[in-house]
């Protein structure tokens, strides 16, 4: 082997190492990080969960959603059919393991890792999915750049951006010591982009609808891949991103939608009918067509499955559940201490969510009872203004990640992330988590450029002071009288962030503009015979 | 080898009737862009002037009036006394003397500040001999629209006829900026490599982002208040370093320093930049040219004392100390000139000893006695307060000395002797206050009356590092910046010393650290020829204002203006320089509408002045007020970031790539010959004759 070989192959060993330990050292923290944290858990999320994967047990996966009815007013589950799968899979495993289920913290145990090991892991798998995912994209958008100088450090870049997510203090903390499970839309998040960046717009479509069946609000987001894809003139592109988001939705809340739950004998009643539909839409879409074609297929399946759930018996309280309850849940201006722009505009200027502000021509379907369905127009709240700025930028993004990806642009990874941060700073009713988000996609901005990463670690240390200081109020860490809590490490951290909420929304406002105007200036590549300056 | 004549004449011959068509096509371009700028310039000239007066207007209820009042009491007190008391000018300061700080009225006004202020009463004396202050009556909201109109434009033209003076020296000198930002912006961008119409129009864009910067009309015609005069200089300042004329640049600074001490804490980077370039004359040629012309502006006090019963006196001994310095050094540079070259190779190491000797021995027989009278008043706290020892003096004379003998060593041409001259006068009368216990009082109220005047975390209403400390983190408004930060606790670290500061300490060293890193980006890109170095100069005014303690809420003013600049380096920083002005705009606006009784007078004029704009019982001063309120102090984080971008930007390189040039044989150039046919790629394996590698024209 000659010294050019070597060379050659120095930059993928050095890279295979660094992974390797990193990946020790990440899953040793992240372990550690559960019994540093035991003061502040904030114990109503997990809670939560395990109430629903008992539940989940107890009465079948299936009939939860029935048995709760989660309805207007009436906010009892808030779960997608995916995350109360996890939830029931791990009650089930501390029941096979003989582990205490009857009531969360009634035993020592249940503060272990051991008692929450399946979720924790499963959270770092997310993690780890995302990392990789995160590598994938950087090494992609770098390789394929037109500029050369950005094809020499895309391998240490790559694994630079996945570092980054692997090690994101925002992330572990809320995975590992809130814990929560806001992780696990992110891989199916990052690897939807590399779908796209690849054209496999199908599987971009199905991972997303995937991914909203453990967290819905990754289709707050979601939605702008079709639309990149259709301002890349690729309509059959968009087309496919759509049937795929529609077709994974359905395939996960197939059970329900082919069988409805009888209150009476307590059990599920399958239609024949509607499961006779399904497979015939799905065999005529495999084999009329003279090429097999995996989105009609998918369209089919999807379409038949809504029919069903819609017409032919099946129940939609799962799909409400997932995607519906989080909208009308929590009405307010901002969820917990979250520093975005409704908690500026409610702090300082006492503005609330429902506050009207002007009125604009309404247009709204009826029915025929005369009860109001869709309405553009009509009343707009602060809530609706809001919403709307948000979509418009969102689009605003979506159409330059389109031209961006035509000129094989780097910033195509910013243009595509940068919904997520204006998702957290932008509309009502966020919670402070969601920054989250936002910092594990900043990763992939070391694809840019030095400055924007920087940006996104300024962002990940704003994601992880919202989580710690919820993570510590939830605890009453700060309450006056608790001797030795309030002069105890977390106290000062408590007193140290708290003052920041919602100021410091100002300086995500001022880097939402930032990255904005960075996605939007043109690529400025030095003429071809320039004098000896430099910009 | 020289060139043949007719590319000499290609590049070189001015247009003229053998012009060529490429010539006389790049002349008619000239002219045009020359035009359009001459054009542009003057409608945005009448423009601004007619924003200006329209802004003052607007704003008259709301004019910061115990500012204001405090600006005519003072100037209108010297011009009393120069005028009718037979006194001077110079008398002011040495009346308030050395002011206990809890004084009020107090006078913390900088020499050229007060000078401006005099003048601008003289001119109103011509107008109005000794007529008051105009007082500020709400225009009461009256019936009749005619005559309430009749009421409202008359009470303007008062306010007009008597701020007149001032804001025509404001609208002059915010016009000497915009001409500065123009040359500046232009003169960075063309060395860049822009082509000359780029560079013109980015140049204008900047002067034009001068010209309307809504934070510098706000605070010179709302206020109106002087805090814009430190811009232009500054930007003047910049605009001669970068064109080389280094003691000149000092001059512009000086001038900028008389007018407010603010420009002070920017001054260590002009001196820095040239250093970390290795320039030391260049440094030595600013800090010259500065203590030249703030010495000579200040002599008037640092060469005379005060008695007693306040007459003046000519120090003799001083002024003989800041003329003979000066004097024996020119002299010493003339004579080393004519002497060096007679003296032979092996007897030039005489010249050093006649030097030093020439140097040394008529100031310390100037001062010798002088120091055998004052040396018992330096222990006298009254004499002098801030000085620790006769060793400061000391320590002065030898710094003196040292400069005055590496001047006569190094100065070569006159424009440099004159700048020594000018500066070591300068320096040397400066330092008489401390020999010789000369008039000290202006330079107390001037430059040392307001860092210890107001020893608050902000003043005012400022959004800033501190002022988010204060509001949301709970340090106290007034003994914040004394309160004592211990650093480095851990005894091993420190040798079991602990390290603790004041939080005043604190914070402005870490200003004064980043000043400095900023000064190195300064000194790369003007070395890179760079657009950042647009950016670069203006972080220190960011860093300024978002860092130290004892910051007023118009200080952002200073960043926000000279930000202006910044479109020549890239839209985004433009944009970043608009943000600071909206954010200044706000904070000034906050504070000239704080009180409840202005909001209501406010509200009351406008519906009056501007009925078509406003309705009746408008509540637009207290909307506006809400909204102000609302951004205070949290908008500073916001202004953090934009401190953090400003600095990224100036400390990132920039790597220029290597330019690649064409390989061509050399006679292709010089030689008459024909250039040889191109090979064949069938012959090109065939070897062909060494190529001399520099050609030699033939014979």
């Amino acid at each position: 082997m000659g010294w050019r070989t070597a060379v050659k192959w120095a930059w993928p060993a050095v890279c295979v190492i660094v992974a390797a330990l990193a990946l020790c050292e990440g899953v040793r923290l992240r372990w550690n990080l559960w019994e540093w944290t035991q003061p502040i858990r904030f114990v109503g999320d997990i809670n939560n969960g395990f109430n629903h994967g008992r539940r989940a047990s107890e009465w079948g996966y299936l009939n939860v959603y029935e048995r709760l009815k989660p309805e207007p007013g009436r906010a009892t589950i808030d779960y997608g059919p995916l995350r109360l799968g996890v939830m029931s899979a791990w009650v089930s495993w501390l029941k096979s393991n003989d582990y205490p289920t009857t009531d969360y913290r009634s035993d020592d145990v249940q503060k272990t890792r051991a008692y929450h090991a399946p979720l924790l892991n499963f959270n770092m798998t997310m993690e780890l999915l995302a990392a990789v995912a995160a590598f994938l994209l950087v090494w992609h958008v770098r390789r394929r750049s037109i500029d050369p100088a950005q094809h020499a450090w895309a391998l240490p870049l790559s694994l630079l951006a996945a570092l980054l997510v692997w090690f994101n203090p925002a992330s572990m903390l809320e995975a590992h010591a809130w814990p929560q499970w806001d992780v696990w839309p992110m891989p199916f998040f990052l690897f939807a982009l590399y779908c796209g960046l690849r054209r496999w717009w199908l599987a971009a479509g199905l991972l997303i609808g995937f991914g909203s069946m453990f967290k819905g609000q990754i289709l707050m987001v979601g939605w702008t891949i079709p639309l990149w894809a259709f301002c890349m003139g690729d309509w059959r592109g968009a087309l496919r991103t759509i049937v795929g988001v529609f077709a994974a939705i359905m395939l996960v809340g197939s059970p329900w939608a082919l069988s409805n739950y009888d209150e009476a004998t307590k059990l599920r009643i399958i239609h024949p009918a509607a499961i006779g539909i399904t497979v015939l839409a799905t065999l005529a879409a495999i084999l009329v067509p003279r090429r097999f074609s995996p989105a009609l297929v998918c369209f089919a399946i999807a379409t038949s499955l809504y029919v069903s759930m819609s017409w032919l018996g099946g129940t939609d309280y799962w799909y409400r559940s997932a995607l519906d309850v989080g909208t009308w849940h929590f009405h307010t201006m901002r969820m917990g201490p979250t520093s975005n722009l409704p908690a500026i505009l409610e702090t300082q200027w006492q503005w609330q969510i429902d506050d009207l502000l002007f009125t604009l021509p309404a247009f709204a379907y009826r029915d025929s009872a005369g009860a109001e369905g869709l309405r553009i127009g009509g009343d707009i709240t602060m809530r609706t203004l809001l919403l709307s700025i948000y979509f418009g930028l969102s689009a605003l993004c979506a159409v330059r990640a389109a031209f961006l990806d035509r000129g094989r642009d780097t910033r195509v990874l910013l243009a595509l992330s940068i919904p997520w941060l204006l998702f957290f700073v932008i509309p009502c009713q966020v919670h402070e988590r969601y920054l989250v988000f936002v910092s594990m996609c900043a990763a992939t901005w070391v694809a840019c450029g030095a400055g924007v990463t920087l940006i996104g670690v300024v962002l990940t240390v704003v994601a992880f002071m919202h989580v710690i200081v919820c993570m510590i109020g939830s605890n009453g860490i700060d309450w006056v009288g608790m001797e030795g809590m309030y002069d105890s490490p977390f106290g000062f951290i408590r007193r140290l962030i708290d003052p920041t909420n919602p100021g410091i929304a100002w300086l995500l406002l001022l880097a939402v503009l930032i990255l904005l105007y960075n996605i939007f200036t043109p690529v400025r590549r030095p003429p071809a015979c320039c004098g000896n300056g430099v910009n | 080898m020289s060139l043949p004549d007719a590319s000499i004449a290609t590049f070189n011959t001015p247009a003229g009737p053998d012009a060529t068509p490429r010539s006389r096509r790049a002349m008619i371009k000239t002219i045009v862009m020359w035009t359009v700028i001459a054009i542009v310039s003057v409608i945005a000239l009448c423009a601004g002037t007619k924003l200006r007066r329209g802004f003052f207007d607007f704003a008259v209820p709301i004019h910061f009036q115990s500012d204001n009042y405090r600006n005519y009491s003072w100037g209108f007190y010297t011009f009393y006394n120069a005028h009718d008391r037979g006194r001077s000018f110079l008398d002011t300061f040495d009346d308030a003397g050395i002011q206990d700080r809890r004084n009020n009225p107090y006078i913390d006004y900088s020499p050229g500040r007060l000078a401006v202020y005099t003048m601008w009463m003289r001119a109103h004396h011509a107008v109005d001999a000794y007529g008051p202050f105009p007082a500020k009556p709400p225009p009461r909201a009256n019936k009749d629209i005619v005559k309430q109109a009749a009421e409202v434009a008359a009470w303007q033209q008062t306010q007009r006829d008597f701020w007149r003076w001032f804001l025509d020296f404001n609208t002059v000198f915010e016009a000497i900026g915009a001409v500065g930002a123009f040359l500046l912006t232009r003169q960075v961008v063309r060395s860049a490599g822009a082509k000359p119409i780029r560079a013109n129009t980015i140049g204008l864009i900047a002067a034009l982002l001068l010209w309307f910067n809504m934070g510098m009309i706000i605070s010179a015609h709302g206020w109106p208040s002087g805090d814009m005069w430190v811009v232009p200089p500054f930007i003047w300042a910049v605009y001669l370093c970068r064109r080389g004329n280094w003691a000149l640049a000092g001059a512009a600074l000086a001038i900028g320093t008389l007018f407010k001490g603010q420009q002070f804490f920017v001054l260590p980077m002009f001196i820095l930049w040239p250093l970390f370039q290795l320039r030391w004359r260049a440094a030595a040629a600013l800090v010259g040219g500065f203590l030249g012309l703030f010495g000579l502006a200040t002599c008037g006090w640092t060469l005379t004392h005060v008695d007693a019963q306040h007459v003046r006196y000519k120090d003799w001994l001083a002024i003989l100390f800041a003329v003979l310095l000066p004097l024996v050094t020119v002299l010493a540079a003339i004579a080393r000139r004519l002497l060096l070259p007679r003296l032979s190779r092996e007897r030039r190491w005489v010249m050093p000893i006649v030097l030093g000797a020439l140097i040394v021995l008529p100031a310390a027989l100037a001062l010798w006695p002088s120091f055998v009278w004052q040396l018992p008043q330096f222990s006298d706290p009254k004499q002098a307060p801030w000085i620790a020892s006769s060793g400061a003096a000391y320590l002065i004379l030898i710094l003196l000395g040292t400069a005055s003998a590496l001047a006569a060593q190094y100065a070569r041409r006159w424009q440099t002797l004159t700048t020594v001259g000018l500066g070591l006068f300068g320096a040397s009368a400066l330092a008489s206050m401390l020999l010789f216990s000369t008039c000290f009082a202006w330079f107390d109220a001037g430059y040392m009356f307001g860092t210890d005047h107001w020893e608050f975390m902000v003043m005012g209403l400022t959004s800033n590092l501190p002022g988010i400390m204060t509001k949301r983190f709970g340090w106290d408004q007034h003994g914040g910046p004394q309160y004592m930060v211990s650093l480095f606790n851990a005894h091993w670290y420190t040798l079991g010393y602990k390290i603790e500061m004041t939080l005043k300490t604190l914070l402005f060293s870490i200003y004064l650290l980043l000043l400095v890193l900023s000064s190195m980006g300064v000194a790369m890109h003007d070395r890179r020829n760079s657009t950042r170095f647009l950016v670069a100069v203006v972080t220190p005014w960011v860093l300024f204002f978002t860092i130290p303690c004892q910051i007023h809420e118009r200080y952002l003013l200073f960043a926000a203006a000279a930000a202006s600049i910044c479109i020549g380096h890239s839209i985004g920083a433009a944009l970043l320089g608009v943000f600071l002005t909206a954010v200044t705009w706000v904070m000034t606006i906050h504070v000239m509408i704080g009180n409840q009784l202005i909001r209501l007078t406010w509200n009351r004029y406008l519906e009056a002045a501007y009925p078509e704009w406003f309705d009746k019982k408008t509540t637009f001063a207290h909307q506006l007020y809400r909204f102000c309120e609302g951004s205070h102090p949290d908008i500073g984080w916001a202004v953090i970031l934009t401190a953090l971008v400003f600095l990224w930007i100036t400390l990132t390189p920039v790597w220029v790539r290597r330019r690649t040039f064409p390989l061509l044989p050399a006679f292709a150039v010089v030689s008459p010959k024909p250039a040889p046919e191109p090979v064949r790629r069938d012959e090109a394996s065939i070897p062909l004759e060494p190529q001399p590698l520099i050609a030699v024209e033939p014979q």
